[in-house]
């Protein structure tokens, strides 16, 4: 990314400053600061809200859901999403399913059967699990008192699973690998970043040139080509961690360019000559002054890069070089989705979709408020 | 200008060296090369490659040598225009990327193109008409289509082509323009096939487009000049459209360069979705059964593309703002 | 720099990416063969010139051929067509009526890796399977052909007059340049094939005239007409590198050792190589038009096609073949959607059959199913050779252990996620139609029986844990195995399906996918403990029995068996017990030229092999839509695709056609 296009974002950022708040951020403190400008977005503050819903519903998900990622009704496959009903002598309560396959096409089609009223029942027991990974139960927030047919809210996929069981599952996977991979470049890119600024000179030219290198790579051929060199015959979960290694392999250069620029800024400020002259290490100064210096722009560039992260592992799992089956992610959901049958007759498969675009765009809301309301003052 | 141009490319060179060697490490990387991948395909069709077999193949075309010396060859080939050969496309790697590389351009420029004629317009209309309903619906629009990832906009285009218009959406071209003589109708063909896709390709960029022009263009709505001309007497048209949005242009053109890379990873994506002759699906395929020359001189030549294209638009940059050219 | 340069710069970029992409795309406009789409058969030209005296009338022609070659065989460019078919041309009979010549054959492809997708319209070997699988082997490029009477020796007779695409004879010599100098040619291939090997030692070849060539083995060799017909194409079809003849008079200047400047295979290979357009060959199209990345390949057809139909016209009927370059099957399928395929099964998923069916009126073509030539779709091999843990490799040995296996496989809820409900339930090898077919094996523990499965398994000595979850091995540990496959998308689905079954059995099973290269290694190296894949060549397995009983390292029942067996116990483990039977027995087959012996053996061994459960085999005979355009005719509705018959080349594609 060319130098020259961050100072255009800089001076933008200054010129949006108002007079009142030139006055006032001398009173108040930083964290102050930023919290006023930061609840002055709407959209910020609902980038925020539903990133929040997103998490705790990730969190409960297997509680949420009526069923569990793997369940199969297999009478029930590709069946179209039900809605749910309500009349005072039942309750809330959902039809039966009535299936027709077309002996000439071999499609299957349902209709609902009006003559069976199916009571919905809420904490319905089924599927155990284990509730935030420590507790064993089974119970559910939905579900149905009969086990030969099931509640596909959102339909049922070729096996007859529940999409949304399989979508709330699999937001646990999609919203941690990015967590993930971000916590992965911070790490290296703000330990490589302040170094680099810090120390200037060969160890910043070094680091540079490896940058610039990396970043010359286009992220997604670079990361498709970097997953097949895993070895298929993995586990689930050292694929998982691999992935996040890969996607946070670009990552961390972006973070390490961006501290770099403000450490330079800060070395010459008169706390870090001072911490010099009492006779503190290189790292001390680093790890106790220069990153907690800086953490406020960490914490933004942390979140601008959520929904790259999110989009990247869906891409790589969509393409089948990232996360496969039986991992359920939004990505492994949308690679099963894709096939000119599925766009033409089952098209409830692509559903996930519209989980991704509302966590990337609470993401990017979210996000972009926070890099707004971070620089009350300018450096 | 030409020095600074000059400079920049010179320095690319040795970051072009690097790069071409880290490619060759990350495709070298997988165990085994194309002519195992081949053992595993041949023992299903009633003959079995065993392993004296493939050992002879792999001496017959050079992939029993050593890595150092199968990369010197390779990046040696580079100045004379030989990029090595792709076994499973059995033809130099010359013939099969030039056309593709050449369409991943057209499609970023196309692409690149729309984007500007869009995002312009509703850029300006955003910032004159601030915080009104068009205003916050075209931006949450705008969001929206940078939150969706692009193929399944492309899933969802795919769809809607086939099933509903009925119209040829895969490839390049239809049937019958395929083999037929380059025509206007044949030129008309190829925009139906290519502008759909170049649309997807630059929804997100649409959107950083448009907030940067609507940021832009209201700082400069506040300047003192332009109270001036108003005060002066000018029609509002003329004092946007000729003043201020001139201006306000300046700053977009960085961040062009910025959606480089992003097209080119749509681009990628969107072939694979879309069945285009770009370098995505000539890509995914050369990694996958491990046809090393034709992934790596793709993957150097896509970042060569990235390089450029940011050299572009830092020398877009230079010439718009002249103290840049001093660094 | 000022703004209008920098426009110029600006253009001159989109005009440079448009040049590039135009000139990766654009097929030279003039190359492209004219699709002769004459609508009415050759018209005798009436004449108003005055006929030239001095020439005597020539004699009746006794064949006809198609109106481009007739054009071109009046204006001299061509032999007349007498000449061009051999003095013994083949008779094909028809599968529906004799055909009409013209049209343009619209197919899809994915490159030169599927070669298939023109390899196996164009496939004439030397000997030709038989329509029916229960027929015998039928002649070929060879008329005739017999046995000594020791069954050592094999005379082929060929046609006389056979001439290769570009007009130059063919003969016996073109087998000889096959076998000795790249057969037998160590640059260029390995070791001779197992087929033409008898007892370790190669056969020998002798010509006695242009047209005759015995085949001399050192032993009763009854596998070679099988292999004639599998394998008696021409050289190398593409990276198999099989073959039994190669036109020599093209090939000489590109040998190294008939050509001293050459010093390398490079170009030899190059020139050989299926899709080069010069080279000449005996199919009834050749390619006329490909280069590498090309959007299309074109092939026209052969005027020294050595075929007619019972009217005496020369085949083929259709001029060319047209092959779109597409991405993946996904492609393929828009293709046909969109009316562009005029007959096609190759790349098409079953998955997507209700999408082909729905657009038959709006297309004009038919969807047949047929039938794959498979034992199963989705097959599981218990590695009864597998050397790292010696307890468990005795229990995969165990019949009883196989046969409980097989009880705990639901394969009606397979049959439903994977194959639409289309496939059938079965245990049998090869199918009904098959010769070789054994009706009392068909369904063998082929109930989902989760009882009788902890039946066996207690038969097995393999009880339960006390857990109550997973059964003990007889060194105590608990009972696990592991299923490994490249196998993706419904495949995975019934195999997880079978995962969840086992476990609820007792036996601890997981799975793990992952790519053919990295499969292939693993399975062949004895490394898998549960192999999976699917069991075709249902309707001739004896031409490559692998998965009848340990023949090689493809054979997952037991690999290092195989190894044994394929290096006469130069390497691998030495069987025992009914599997060594097998091996003994097929040793018969192979040693006998008797087709009513080789039946006798050969039910028996397809009988062993089912009931000793080697292979656990689920839904087979899966059927695979087929997309053939209304007008597109000479297509049977009923047929079994087998890869080992080169399906739709039994079928012989010469003779498709385009009823007007």
């Amino acid at each position: 990314m060319s130098a020259s296009a961050n100072q255009m974002e800089q001076v933008l950022d200054e010129a949006t400053l108002s007079r009142a708040e030139e006055e006032s951020r001398y009173g108040l403190s930083q964290s102050q600061l930023i919290w006023r400008k930061f609840i002055r977005s709407r959209m910020a503050i609902g980038g925020g809200v539903a990133i929040l819903l997103f998490y705790l519903v990730a969190l409960f998900a297997n509680f949420i859901a009526p069923y569990g990622g793997d369940q199969r009704f297999t009478d029930y496959l590709y069946a179209p999403p039900q809605g749910i009903r309500f009349d005072t002598q039942n309750g809330l309560y959902i039809y039966g399913l009535e299936k027709k396959v077309d002996p000439d096409t071999l499609l299957t089609t349902y209709k609902p059967d009006t003559t069976r009223k199916i009571p919905v029942k809420f904490f319905a027991h089924d599927q155990p699990y284990k509730l935030m990974g420590l507790f064993d139960t089974d119970i559910h927030l939905l579900g149905l008192p009969v086990k030969d047919t099931g509640i596909f809210l959102l339909g049922s996929d070729r096996q007859g699973r529940d999409m949304l069981s399989r979508i709330l599952i699999g937001s646990q996977m999609s919203l941690t690998i990015g967590l993930v991979g971000v916590f992965l470049s911070l790490i290296i890119g703000s330990i490589t970043g302040v170094t680099s600024g810090y120390f200037g000179g060969q160890v910043d030219n070094v680091i540079q040139r490896v940058i610039e290198v990396i970043r010359s790579f286009p992220s997604v051929p670079l990361w498709m080509a970097l997953a097949a060199t895993l070895p298929q015959h993995w586990p689930p979960e050292r694929i998982y961690f691999s992935i996040t290694v890969i996607l946070s392999f670009i990552g961390w250069t972006w973070l390490a360019r961006q501290l770099r620029g403000k450490v330079l800024a800060l070395r010459e400020e008169e706390f870090v000559m001072a911490a010099q002259l009492s006779g503190a290490s290189d790292a001390w100064i680093i790890f106790r002054h220069l990153i907690p210096a800086v953490f406020g722009h960490i914490i933004v560039i942390a979140s601008l890069a959520m929904p790259g992260m999110i989009l990247a592992e869906t891409t790589l799992s969509f393409l089948n070089l990232g996360l496969r089956p039986p991992l359920i992610s939004w990505g492994v959901l949308l690679q099963e989705a894709n096939g000119l049958e599925n766009l033409r007759h089952f098209p409830w498969l692509l559903f996930p979709a519209l989980f991704i675009a509302g966590a990337v765009l609470s993401f990017n809301f979210f996000g972009d408020g926070l890099r707004d309301a971070a620089d009350p003052y300018t450096m | 200008m030409i020095t600074f141009i000059v400079r920049r490319l010179l320095a690319m060179i040795p970051t072009l060296l690097l790069v071409s060697i880290l490619t060759f490490i990350i495709i070298e990387l997988p165990p085994g090369d194309f002519m195992t991948q081949l053992a595993a395909n041949v023992g299903t069709s009633g003959s079995s490659m065993d392993q004296a077999a493939v050992e002879n193949l792999q001496r017959q075309y050079g992939l029993d040598k050593p890595a150092v010396i199968r990369y010197l060859t390779w990046i040696s080939g580079f100045p004379r225009g030989d990029f090595g050969y792709s076994l499973d496309w059995k033809a130099p790697v010359r013939d099969l990327i030039g056309g593709r590389l050449g369409m991943t351009l057209l499609l970023s420029i196309i692409s690149l193109g729309i984007m500007w004629v869009v995002a312009l317009p509703i850029g300006i209309y955003s910032a004159t008409r601030q915080y009104s309903l068009g205003d916050n619906l075209l931006t949450l629009l705008g969001f929206l289509g940078l939150s969706v990832p692009e193929f399944v906009l492309a899933l969802i285009y795919l769809f809607v082509g086939i099933f509903v218009f009925n119209i040829s959406v895969m490839g390049l071209f239809s049937s019958e323009m395929e083999s037929a003589a380059w025509s206007p109708a044949k030129v008309a063909d190829m925009a139906k096939h290519l502008i759909p896709p170049a649309i997807i390709l630059g929804v997100g960029g649409m959107a950083q487009l448009i907030r940067i022009m609507r940021g832009s263009l209201l700082e400069i709505l506040g300047q003192q000049y332009i109270t001036t001309a108003r005060a002066k007497g000018l029609k509002e048209s003329v004092v946007i459209n000729k003043y201020a949005v001139r201006v306000a242009i300046n700053p977009l053109i960085s961040v062009m360069g910025m959606q480089l890379p992003n097209l080119i990873n749509g681009a990628v994506v969107l072939g694979m979705v879309l069945a285009l002759p770009t370098i995505g699906p000539l890509f995914v395929r050369a990694l996958l059964s491990q046809d090393q020359y034709l992934a790596g001189t793709m993957l150097l030549f896509l970042s060569l593309m990235l390089m450029l294209g940011n050299l572009l638009a830092d020398v877009a940059l230079a010439w718009a703002d002249p103290r840049i050219r001093l660094e | 720099m000022n703004r209008n340069k920098w426009m110029a710069l600006l253009s001159v970029a989109v005009i440079l990416s448009f040049v590039l992409s135009a000139c990766g795309q654009a097929a030279t406009p003039t190359a492209a063969p004219q699709p002769a789409a004459t609508t009415a058969p050759a018209q005798p030209v009436a004449t108003t010139a005055p006929a030239k005296p001095t020439e005597p009338p020539k004699p009746a022609s006794k064949y006809t051929e198609a109106p481009m070659l007739a054009e071109l065989s009046k204006a001299g460019k061509l032999p007349p067509v007498d000449q061009r078919v051999s003095e013994e041309p083949l008779l094909i009979k028809p599968i529906e009526e004799i055909g009409q010549y013209g049209g343009t054959w619209r197919r899809a492809w994915k490159g030169p890796a599927d070669f298939h997708a023109y390899g196996r319209l164009n496939y004439e070997p030397i000997l030709r399977w038989p329509r029916d699988p229960k027929d015998p082997i039928l002649p070929g490029l060879a008329k005739k052909w017999e046995f000594s009477s020791d069954g050592k020796s094999l005379t082929l007779y060929f046609r006389k007059g056979l001439k290769w695409s570009d007009g130059q004879p063919w003969t016996v010599d073109d087998i000889i340049f096959w076998w000795e100098d790249i057969e037998q040619n160590k640059d260029l291939t390995n070791a001779p094939h197992a087929e033409w090997v008898v007892n370790g030692k190669p056969m020998t070849l002798k010509k006695v005239d242009d047209y005759t060539i015995q085949y001399n083995f050192d032993g009763p060799n009854g596998l070679v007409l099988r292999m004639l017909a599998f394998h008696g194409n021409q050289w190398p079809l593409n990276f198999e590198r099989f073959g039994a003849f190669a036109p020599a008079h093209y090939l000489k200047q590109f040998h190294p050792k008939y050509n001293t400047a050459i010093k390398d295979y490079k170009q030899f290979n190059e020139k050989a190589d299926d899709l080069n357009p010069e080279r000449p060959a005996m199919t009834p199209w050749t390619v006329s038009q490909y280069k590498a990345g090309d959007a299309k390949l074109i092939a026209s057809r052969n005027p020294y096609y050595w075929k007619v139909d019972e009217k005496g016209q020369q085949l083929p009927y259709i001029d060319t073949i047209e092959l779109s370059l597409v991405e993946n099957n996904d492609a393929v399928a828009a293709k046909a959607l969109s009316c562009e395929i005029d007959m096609q099964f190759r790349s098409l998923d079953l998955k997507k059959f209700p999408l082909f069916k729905e657009n038959e009126a709006k297309c004009g073509y038919r969807v047949f199913k047929w039938a794959n030539a498979q034992g199963t779709a989705l097959a599981l091999w218990p590695n009864q050779s597998y050397a790292e843990d010696p307890v468990l490799r005795d229990i995969l040995q165990n019949k009883d252990f196989r046969i409980a296996l097989s009880y705990a496989i639901d394969r009606k809820k397979i049959n439903s996620i994977a194959y639409l409900d289309q496939g059938v339930i079965r245990s049998e090898m090869v199918t009904p139609d098959s010769a070789f077919y054994v009706p009392e094996v068909e369904n063998l523990y082929t109930d989902y029986d989760p009882k009788k499965a902890a039946e066996y398994l207690d038969k097995a000595g393999l009880k339960m844990g006390p857990d109550g979850k997973v059964r003990l091995r007889p060194d105590g540990k608990p009972l696990e195995l592991t299923i490994e496959t490249e196998r993706t998308g419904a495949d995975v689905d019934a195999l997880q399906l079978i995962v969840e079954t086992w476990n609820a059995v007792g036996v601890k099973t997981a799975l793990k996918t992952m790519n053919r290269d990295a499969f292939w290694p693993r399975a062949t190296g004895n490394q898998v403990q549960i192999s999976v894949w699917s069991t075709d060549r249902g309707l001739e397995p004896f031409v490559d029995p692998i998965y009848i009983f340990p023949f090689d390292e493809r054979s997952w029942m037991a690999p290092d068996y195989g190894i044994y067996y394929k290096t006469a116990g130069a390497k691998g483990i030495k069987p025992t017990g009914k599997l060594a039977e097998a091996q003994a027995l097929f040793d018969q087959f192979k040693a006998t030229v008797d087709p009513a012996k080789q039946l006798e053996i050969g039910k028996q061994l397809i009988k062993m092999s089912v009931e000793e459960v080697w292979t656990l085999q689920t839904v087979g005979m899966t059927p695979v839509p087929t997309v053939v355009k209304n007008n597109f005719r000479n297509v049977p509705e009923k047929y079994t695709a087998d890869w080992i018959f080169m399906a739709p080349g039994n079928l012989d594609p010469s003779h498709f056609f385009f009823k007007k």
